[in-house]
């Protein structure tokens, strides 16, 4: 027991640092395995013949719901019910304003507009299963909020100009504005 | 040899850390370069295509046949839209560009309508032309302020991902800043932008038919009536209409004031045995039921659509609304929202639109929205219609099979209604619904139904 011991400790700094090169190249080889290459644009669809009247097909709107679902998910998972439909329906207001994006993938994706789109929260925020049944209320047309196009949390920073914006209501901790 | 084992051991570390951080390095420029692209791609993409929207503007007021004009009118709408589109995705901070977004999809929405208007037999007027010239007056302003930023952006060799992170917190849903920020010590190439926004915002305001008329943002709802109630009225109120449609006993755990549009008293309502809460507003005008929801995970369905529907007529009967009638059904994750309309003397009133949504596990009314029947109901006195339902049949495509026929008051984009022959037909198992202006004759609308699961949507 004694000898192993001597022995490990006249050779810990080559172990040591065998074991940090170890970790490094593996360490280097994941992150190279988890990137992907990028893919080989498809062969453009051969060309369909005329046909007088072709049936649209695959229409759904549930890439609407998954996207409003995210970002409700995101900005308000932990706020009552009718606060989630609200984060919905104030997208849902926006791509219907002039002043903002005409489509929803333009309003949630645009540059600066919402805090976890920005910081990346969107994407790995826990998912609450309420999320998904506020934003299917919000496309049916349910507003909480009446037309509101925005809406912040009073208890962190926010620029001063948004609170010359005409405050429609408080639901949870957003206030909600015109 | 322990020594020179440790020294092989850290040649070999510092290698592969300075091979890793060199990949790292070159993996980040990627992703740089990737945003930066973009946002180039956006700018370019911006400024050529408000260039082309300028041109198509010009060469619309100048064209002669009502073919060309439309084309050209058509071409603004379509260029305007992505120059908006453009714009909206530069990742330009703590700037105000919001006049100027309005701006280009105003110019868009305005070409659309005239050139729906020209389509329709009307030729473009005098103050049609005078708002058009207006609009390739500040077009071309915003165009030259385009291009002397184009100028000193490429001058500077700036680069746009210098913008992210730089000073700017985002902040939740704000995406305009109100004012410049022309900070002396920085150089803020945007300001010629943000000058141009602030004129733009002095733009007098715009009415015409389409949706991003000025006249839609400042409408006043028409259906509320009788007298104002104070908060325990509408408390009273609130507690009926929630016993009504589901649980009796309920409680009242939070009370909130709405100033907008219609203002209104909303409470939040938790039942006695806490399964889900229930919101609902009551107009300060009137007492009305404007929304209604409650929150509660939904079971398996026991109801069909059908048990459905006549829980939701019911409901319709109790809250007082009578003459409804059914017009669309969609089932989303065990609820089903019915969609009603208004009917008067046999037509069918679109804009007077009330939707209830049912729980298919027991039957509950578990949501409640009348905000656009108490928008938009007033008496009206309907036309009588000039085309018979032959004549106006006559103007659908022949290849369509009419199902159905009705007449029906339907909202055009501008907020207008029009007394519209909707027929209900199909081609190769499509559905589609067309409306023929029943006072003109004109193809006011057509809209697909898309059968889901549960239900239809239109589109």
């Amino acid at each position: 027991m004694e000898d192993l011991y001597n022995r490990l400790r006249r050779y810990r700094w080559f172990l040591l640092s065998g074991a940090l090169v170890l970790i490094l190249t593996a360490g280097l080889l994941a992150y190279n395995n988890s990137q992907n290459r990028p893919q080989q644009p498809a062969a453009p669809a051969p060309e369909m013949p005329v046909q007088t009247y072709q049936a649209p097909r695959g229409l759904s709107r549930s890439d609407d719901v998954d996207l409003l679902a995210s970002v409700i998910n995101a900005e308000a998972g932990n706020e009552p019910y009718t606060g989630q439909v609200a984060i919905g329906a104030v997208i849902l207001n926006r791509m219907q304003h002039p002043s903002f994006p005409q489509t929803l993938a333009g309003v949630i994706y645009q540059p600066h507009a919402f805090e976890s789109v920005s910081t990346g929260y969107i994407w790995t925020a826990p998912q609450m299963p309420s999320s998904r049944q506020a934003a299917i209320d919000a496309l049916n047309g349910w507003d909480p909020t009446y037309g509101s196009l925005y809406f912040w949390n009073p208890s962190k920073p926010v620029s001063s100009w948004i609170w010359t914006r005409q405050i429609i209501t408080q639901i949870g901790k957003h206030v909600f504005a015109l | 040899m322990r020594l020179r084992l440790f020294a092989a051991a850290a040649v070999v570390a510092v290698l592969v850390l300075a091979g890793w951080a060199s990949w790292e390095r070159s993996h980040r420029l990627a992703y740089v370069s990737t945003i930066e692209a973009n946002s180039q791609q956006e700018f370019y993409n911006l400024l050529s295509r408000t260039e082309e929207t300028e041109v198509a503007l010009a060469k619309g007021l100048v064209a002669n046949s009502t073919g060309q004009q439309i084309f050209y009118l058509t071409d603004v709408w379509n260029k305007s839209s992505d120059a908006q589109n453009s714009l909206s995705q530069l990742p330009v901070p703590d700037l105000n560009l919001s006049a100027t977004r309005k701006f280009l999809a105003q110019l868009g929405d305005y070409s659309l309508s005239l050139a729906r208007k020209v389509t329709e037999g009307s030729p473009l007027t005098d103050s049609d032309r005078a708002n058009l010239s207006r609009f390739q007056a500040e077009l071309g302003e915003f165009c030259s302020r385009l291009h002397s930023l184009e100028t000193e952006l490429h001058g500077r060799n700036f680069r746009w991902v210098s913008l992210i992170g730089a000073g700017t917190t985002p902040q939740a849903a704000v995406s305009t800043a109100g004012t410049v920020q022309a900070a002396a010590d920085t150089f803020n190439p945007f300001s010629g932008i943000g000058n141009l926004d602030n004129q733009l915002q002095q733009l007098p305001s715009l009415t015409y038919d389409g949706p991003f008329s000025d006249h839609l943002l400042r409408l006043a709802p028409k259906g509320l009536t009788g007298p104002r109630i104070n908060q325990p009225e509408a408390r009273a109120k609130a507690i009926s209409f929630a016993g009504a449609t589901g649980p009796s006993n309920v409680k009242v755990t939070t009370t909130r004031r709405n100033s907008g549009p219609i203002p209104a008293y909303s409470f939040l309502l938790k039942t006695p045995n806490g399964v889900g809460e229930t919101s609902v507003d009551i107009s300060e005008v009137g007492g009305h039921v404007l929304e209604m929801l409650t929150n509660r995970t939904l079971g398996a369905p026991q109801l069909d659509a059908a048990e459905a529907l006549k829980r939701a007529e019911t409901m319709v009967k109790q809250a007082g609304y009578h003459n409804m009638t059914p017009t669309y059904s969609l089932r989303e994750q065990n609820g089903q929202t019915i969609t009603f309309a208004g009917q008067k003397d046999g037509v069918i009133i679109y804009p007077d639109m009330i939707k209830v949504k049912v729980a298919l596990d027991n039957g509950e009314i578990v949501g409640w929205n009348a905000t656009s029947y108490l928008a938009n109901h007033h008496e009206r006195t309907l036309p009588k219609p000039r085309l018979n339902e032959a004549q106006a049949r006559a103007k659908v495509n022949p290849s369509l099979t009419v199902e159905r026929s009705r007449l029906t008051l339907i909202p055009t984009a501008g907020g207008n209604e029009e007394l519209a022959w909707e027929f209900s037909t199909t081609t190769h198992g499509d559905r589609f619904l067309i409306y023929i202006n029943a006072l003109t004759g004109a193809e006011e609308q057509i809209l697909k139904v898309v059968e889901q699961a549960g239900g239809q949507l239109t589109m």
